[in-house]
């Protein structure tokens, strides 16, 4: 009866653990590092698409999921093992509730820029590409195809886009456990757009061809970063880890990381995750990289 | 034995009355400063900078019962010990500048002192809203100061909310404190801000041993008290 009820706490903690984790995200990626030896060559390096080859556009939201306290009196009389089904079951209905409140607020943000993914409504991931990239279809990728998902996101203004882009290559080692480990490369682009001028519905005034041109720069400069993550050109060792601040609508946007590369326009961090975030410099930045002759801006 | 009986039952009373009382009182709001007050020429204004007496850790509130406690201290374990080894006091500093740099855009210079004894040994003061809870009166004549500013920091690290047993979310970035300035004629307060600073960290916070996610929630709350500083001032 003892071993019993040992074992029901056992397990009640272990829910609980498991009850206490982050609702699963699309957007989201687990580094996987590629090994040096594994490094791929950029003349025979493809890529192609991990889904369906539409842009989509997603609203962006607070991500708050917290649950206010629930003040809830646990019933004692249905002694130990009654008592631990009961937290059981309020850490269930705790976790459905978080669950739903992220789904709400992710379609309630969707819904905000309707009339912007009506503008590139059934517009295809491969017309933004720049010419001189190596697309093959889903058929013809090989074990050095590396696979990229593209997830767009504007902010609820509609003045500001930003690009997610999960990269990975499939695991091809004849030793490997395929279902533990998948892949041998796997990581997230995430870059920003420069702050707008004007603070209204910047994307919405301009013109298709000026709003494809901001997907398709978002897009292609990060399908470099991926190429050159790919072929070893990113060396952070002995960077240090310092605060990056994102200029954001109402609040910065901490970035933890080191710096791993910067250009004229952007500046790339290798966040605590391994991920590649881009951040856009401002004017002064710009003019000062240009200064230092940081490279060629690109267009 | 009447009369023991008696005075016990008195004393209940009195003791539930206080409580009752203390309960009921108003929390101090916020106090925006109004710049001329301090912008007066010739006026001095010292700056005394209060650490966290406890190193950053998950802070966990609403588990009701000692048991409830350790099975909510359980489950963020691997949490406090990346916090406790990766973060320091040191951090903090950050929003200690934020205050100077604040009044400094004010062409208002700080002078940083040390209190003889710390804010909470100090004398109470009987006041309403709006004055300060320790008479820091004194200080006028032993610093030779007309105002005092405190930045006092009671906790960093994580915040976890609990129903008991049961996480109510995600751990999150977390800066606690009070910035606050005293005249020192009348001890009341020029301004007064509370900081309880959470921010909810972006995507899987479970990534031990690092806990990317958290730690960058950490980072992300003390720019968000900078920011909250500089608009206040």
């Amino acid at each position: 009866m003892q071993i019993r009820t040992i074992t029901l706490f056992i397990l009640c903690v272990s829910f609980l653990m498991a009850c206490g984790s982050t609702p699963y995200r699309d957007d989201y990626a687990q580094h996987v590092k590629l090994q040096h030896t594994q490094q791929l060559n950029e003349a025979s390096l493809t890529m192609a698409l991990a889904d369906v080859d539409i842009v989509e556009t997603r609203g962006l939201y607070s991500q708050k999921d917290e649950m206010s306290g629930s003040g809830i009196m646990y019933d004692g009389s249905a002694g130990l093992a009654g008592m631990l089904v009961q937290i059981g079951a309020h850490a269930a209905m705790v976790n459905s509730g978080r669950d739903d409140k992220l789904s709400a607020q992710q379609m309630q943000a969707n819904r905000n820029i309707g009339l912007l993914t009506d503008k590139m409504a059934g517009r295809s991931i491969s017309s933004l590409l720049a010419a001189n990239t190596s697309f093959v279809n889903a058929e013809e990728a090989d074990s050095n195809t590396i696979s990229i998902k593209p997830i767009f996101f504007s902010n609820a203004k509609m003045s500001r886009l930003s690009l997610k882009l999960v990269a990975s290559l499939p695991n091809t080692s004849p030793k490997a456990n395929l279902k533990k480990s998948p892949l041998r490369y796997q990581n997230m682009v995430h870059i920003y757009s420069p702050m707008p001028d004007t603070n209204d519905s910047h994307l919405l005034d301009i013109s298709q061809a000026e709003l494809e041109q901001i997907y398709s720069s978002l897009l292609n400069t990060a399908l470099t970063i991926v190429k050159h993550d790919v072929t070893g050109k990113y060396n952070v060792e002995g960077n240090k880890t310092k605060t990056f601040i994102l200029p954001q609508d109402f609040r910065n946007t901490v970035i933890r990381g080191r710096l791993a590369d910067e250009n004229c326009e952007y500046k790339i961090v290798k966040n605590l995750r391994n991920w590649f975030i881009v951040i856009p410099k401002d004017k002064e930045e710009v003019l000062a990289s240009a200064n230092a002759d940081l490279g060629t801006c690109q267009s | 034995m009447k009369s023991i009986s008696s005075q016990l039952k008195i004393g209940a009373i009195v003791f539930v009355s206080v409580l009752l009382a203390a309960c009921g009182s108003t929390p101090q709001g916020f106090v925006p400063l109004v710049k001329n007050n301090v912008q007066n020429q010739g006026t001095k204004i010292g700056f005394v900078y209060i650490a966290p007496e406890d190193q950053a850790t998950t802070n966990i509130y609403g588990a009701g019962c000692l048991l409830c406690y350790g099975v909510a201290s359980a489950l963020t374990s691997s949490l406090d010990t990346h916090i406790e080894s990766e973060i320091s006091a040191d951090e903090l500093l950050v929003i200690k500048q934020a205050v100077v740099d604040g009044y400094g855009a004010l062409d208002v210079s700080l002078q940083e002192i040390t209190l003889a004894k710390p804010i909470d040994k100090m004398k109470k003061f009987d006041g309403e809203n709006g004055f300060a809870k320790r008479d820091f009166r004194s200080l006028k004549q032993s610093k030779g100061l007309d105002m005092l500013v405190v930045l006092e920091l009671n906790e960093h690290g994580a915040y976890r909310s609990f129903s008991n047993y049961v996480p109510n979310g995600d751990p999150q970035g977390y800066v606690s404190g009070t910035l606050y300035t005293v005249d020192l004629t009348t001890n009341g307060y020029i301004q007064y801000l509370k900081i309880d600073e959470k921010v909810q960290p972006q995507g899987n916070w479970d990534e031990p041993p690092t806990f990317p996610s958290v730690t960058t929630a950490y980072y992300q709350a003390l720019e968000n008290v900078k920011d909250s500083i500089k608009k206040s001032l």
